[in-house]
């Protein structure tokens, strides 16, 4: 339509009602108009104003949040909303500016105002060089009936309460989560040092001190739970994002140093010289890993706390220099030496698996007839040696938590499909084997170590995120 | 504010005029206000009016009706296939001087009359028609070397039967452009039908009153042309005009499908006109764009000319107007 004002010469003009001076009756439409714009693109102004400011709000909480989740600085919340901010206030201030006034936007007052083209005629006539006494007629007319109309009532600014308490919420929101909220919460606190422990620096230790309490008390709450074993008890973490947050906070205090202040914090006597802290250590260690032994803890659950004596175990021996090679395999290879010298079953039968996996690294299947040697004596009931074999005892527990696990293995194997042949592929295997029946004497396989490399170790910095990594999900 | 006094009564007096015209008329004619009412426009536009209707539904009546009101003088002129254009316009006879002798005196035709009633003007021949061409447009006759002009105002009210088309002429497109509205009159509804029916199946017959004389009706057409009409506004009639043209950029579907030619300047002078005289009929001294859309069907309807395509469809040019009406901006 712009091509059509050209055509019939239409002129535009900008005004505004400080420009205008008291006078003629042009000079009086020109600033009722000037008036009704104004106010009619405030109240547009203010209704986009504010249906953007609660989306604006909405997305600087998501920051905020994300940002308290993921380690950045609160200053991108901070900034971000002094954006949108910023952003919104121009734009109102600039849709309220004086600004040329066209023959389209005289036609939609006069719409909106039901005034049947008088402002639109009048508007034209007292932006053009006529005159005339019908023209003057008409201005007159057209001033009187303006400027008895009530712009505000006809343009209403909109009051939009409602937006204006939500924006007010979410801003308030986003202060708090941006600036009060990372120094009072322990958890996100820690996520946060789990975080810098990723990348390489180490928390604060104001921080691991205020995280310290709360860890203490969600791990006693884990491992009571697990001693007992009849699931978390209500307040424990017993999802596999709390566990996680849980290791990650464990994590946390041992970059910082405070485990040992953990091990005393829990440890049932008091430990006053800083020498028994490895003790202490220790202990707690071999707490979480019995606890993790118990029957019908929930897998993750013992995840977590071997996760845990495996953390103390390290600690306590980096804090222990008195300790010697021989704890070098670490805590819970010595806890499953013990456990070896303790039960002679038991080391049968890790035997008895080494064996086999020995044999199968030769290349053919073998079983291993292996015993104890009271067996021959007919002592003791029968043990779980491949082959036979048995025990002197029956290590109830063990056994229960063993056979829990090979259920679990086993429902675990019987979901995977194998293939269609898979059968005749072990029935081939089976009649082309040369193995033998038994050889219980066969040496391993020749192993070279000097071809082989250790595995890289897991740097300091990533340990944490490694383990949060092989939590198993639920 | 002296001058606006005085428009301000001008325009009062005009309404007052229009408003007491259309009574006037409206206690014979019933059920066509609207006819009358743009009739009357046309009239103190200073146009002429094509009634186009079946018989019957007083198109006559309302042409007696309104030379009665307007005090002027009428003449009644029955178009048929012999009659002849000085049978309209009026030839020079032989006369006898009273001393001896003759001499050739002017004997003017029906045509001299300020309303001229053109009954069923499709059934003269287009020669005979085209004799109406310079009285409607120039408002006056030539015969012979000498061109007589004829009485303000002058009006020329033409009916015609759109039902009955064989052995008729229609008018040829520069007659009707002439017509400055072509106004249909439509079948009476039930409810004018009994008021019709009481008015006219008694012994006397409603009677009208003089009500405006030539003068004043001078003076009316005179205060219609004063009223300002904005640019943007005049802008919207120009372009309704100019979207009736197939290649215009303000076409509309149908204008481009089914029409072959547009509506000439003339219209846009029409609308404008009949615009500013419905302005003042609503009391206003400026046009507004539902002015324009007013008056936009009956100064177009007739001025369109279509395709073989839209006769051959059938096409209706009232739809193609209001389609214009709709279609084109008002910015």
């Amino acid at each position: 339509m712009l091509q059509n004002r050209d055509v019939v010469g239409y002129r535009k003009y900008g005004v505004s009602s400080q420009q205008l001076p008291n006078g003629s009756s042009a000079d009086r439409v020109r600033r009722e108009l000037a008036a009704a714009d104004r106010q009619r693109r405030a109240g547009a102004a203010d209704l986009v104003l504010w249906r953007a400011a609660p989306l604006a709000a909405v997305l600087c909480i998501a920051v905020a949040a994300a940002g308290r989740w993921r380690g950045w600085s609160a200053g991108w919340a901070l900034a971000l909303l002094s954006l949108a901010a910023a952003g919104l206030t121009t734009r109102w201030l600039l849709s309220r500016r004086a600004r040329t006034l066209s023959d389209a936007v005289a036609a939609g007052i006069d719409e909106t105002a039901g005034l049947g083209g008088e402002l639109r005629s009048a508007s034209w006539f007292a932006s053009a060089d006529t005159a005339g006494p019908w023209t003057d007629h008409h201005l007159a007319r057209a001033a009187t009936r303006l400027a008895a109309s009530d712009w505000t009532r006809l343009f209403p600014v909109a009051p939009a309460w409602r937006a204006k308490t939500v924006t007010a919420i979410l801003v308030v929101c986003t202060l708090g989560l941006a600036l009060v909220l990372p120094r009072h919460h322990p958890l996100l606190t820690s996520e946060v040092g789990r975080l810098h422990a990723a990348t390489g620096s180490l928390p604060s230790a104001s921080a691991a001190d205020a995280l310290l309490p709360e860890l203490q008390k969600q791990l006693e709450a884990l491992l009571a739970a697990a001693e007992r074993t009849g699931g978390p008890p209500s307040g424990t973490p017993a999802t596999a994002d709390d566990i996680r947050r849980l290791i990650a906070a464990l994590g946390t205090l041992r970059d910082a140093g405070k485990l040992q202040d953990l091990a005393r914090a829990m440890s049932e006597r008091p430990v006053p010289r800083p020498e028994d802290a490895p003790k202490a250590m220790q202990a707690l260690a071999d707490r979480a890993q019995k606890a993790a032994q118990k029957p019908g803890v929930a897998a993750d659950v013992r995840d977590a706390l071997e996760q845990v004596s495996d953390e103390m175990a390290d600690a306590a021996k980096a804090a222990d220099p008195s300790r010697g090679p021989a704890s070098d395999a670490g805590p819970a290879t010595a806890a499953k030496s013990d456990s070896k010298a303790a039960s002679p079953a038991e080391s049968v039968d890790e035997a008895s698996i080494e064996a086999v996996s020995e044999a199968d690294s030769g290349g053919g299947a073998g079983i291993v007839m292996m015993g104890d040697q009271d067996a021959a004596a007919g002592k003791g009931s029968p043990g779980l040696g491949l082959g036979g074999g048995s025990d002197t005892s029956t290590s109830g527990g063990q056994m229960a938590a063993l056979e829990a696990a090979l259920r679990r293995e086993t429902v675990e194997a019987s979901a995977d499909d194998a293939g269609a042949n898979v059968q005749t592929e072990a029935r081939r295997k089976t009649e082309q084997g040369r193995a033998g029946v038994t050889y219980a004497g066969t040496a391993a396989a020749t192993f070279d170590r000097g071809r082989t490399a250790p595995p890289p170790p897991v740097p300091e910095g990533r340990r944490a995120a490694v383990q949060s990594y092989f939590i198993r999900k639920q | 504010m002296t001058t606006s006094i005085a428009v301000e009564r001008s325009i009062e007096q005009f309404r007052d005029r229009f408003l007491r015209i259309t009574q006037e008329v409206g206690r014979r004619i019933v059920g066509h206000e609207e006819v009358v009412n743009l009739t009357v426009t046309s009239l103190l536009a200073g146009g002429h009016v094509l009634l186009e209707g079946i018989p019957g539904v007083g198109k006559t009546s309302l042409v007696h009706t309104l030379a009665d009101v307007l005090h002027l003088t009428f003449s009644r002129i029955q178009f048929t296939p012999d009659l002849m254009p000085a049978d309209i316009v009026g030839t020079n006879i032989i006369q006898e001087h009273s001393h001896g002798g003759t001499f050739f005196e002017f004997q003017p035709g029906p045509i001299f009359a300020n309303v001229v009633l053109a009954d069923e003007i499709n059934r003269a021949t287009p020669k005979t028609q085209s004799a109406l061409l310079e009285a409607m447009q120039d408002v006056s006759v030539s015969v012979g070397k000498t061109t007589y002009r004829l009485e303000q105002p002058f009006l020329v009210l033409a009916t015609q039967n759109p039902l009955e088309m064989e052995g008729t002429y229609p008018l040829p497109e520069a007659q009707l452009d002439r017509f400055f509205f072509k106004l249909k009159v439509q079948y009476p509804t039930e409810a004018a039908m009994h008021d019709i029916i009481d008015r006219t199946t008694r012994d006397a017959g409603p009677a009208v009153t003089r009500v405006v004389d030539g003068a004043e009706i001078l003076e009316m057409r005179h205060v219609g042309r004063a009223v300002p009409i904005a640019r943007p506004v005049q802008a919207y009639a120009i372009r309704l005009a100019l979207g009736s043209h197939p290649a215009s950029p303000y076409a509309t579907p149908l204008v481009k499908r089914y029409v072959r030619y547009g509506a000439s300047p003339r219209s846009a002078q029409a609308i404008v006109l009949a615009a500013k005289i419905q302005a003042l009929n609503r009391g206003q001294a400026f046009v507004a764009i539902d002015d324009v859309r007013a008056v936009a069907l009956p100064a177009l309807r007739h001025r369109i000319l279509l395709n073989f395509e839209g006769e051959a469809d059938e096409v209706n040019t009232d739809a193609i107007v209001a389609e214009l009406i709709a279609g084109v901006a008002t910015e």
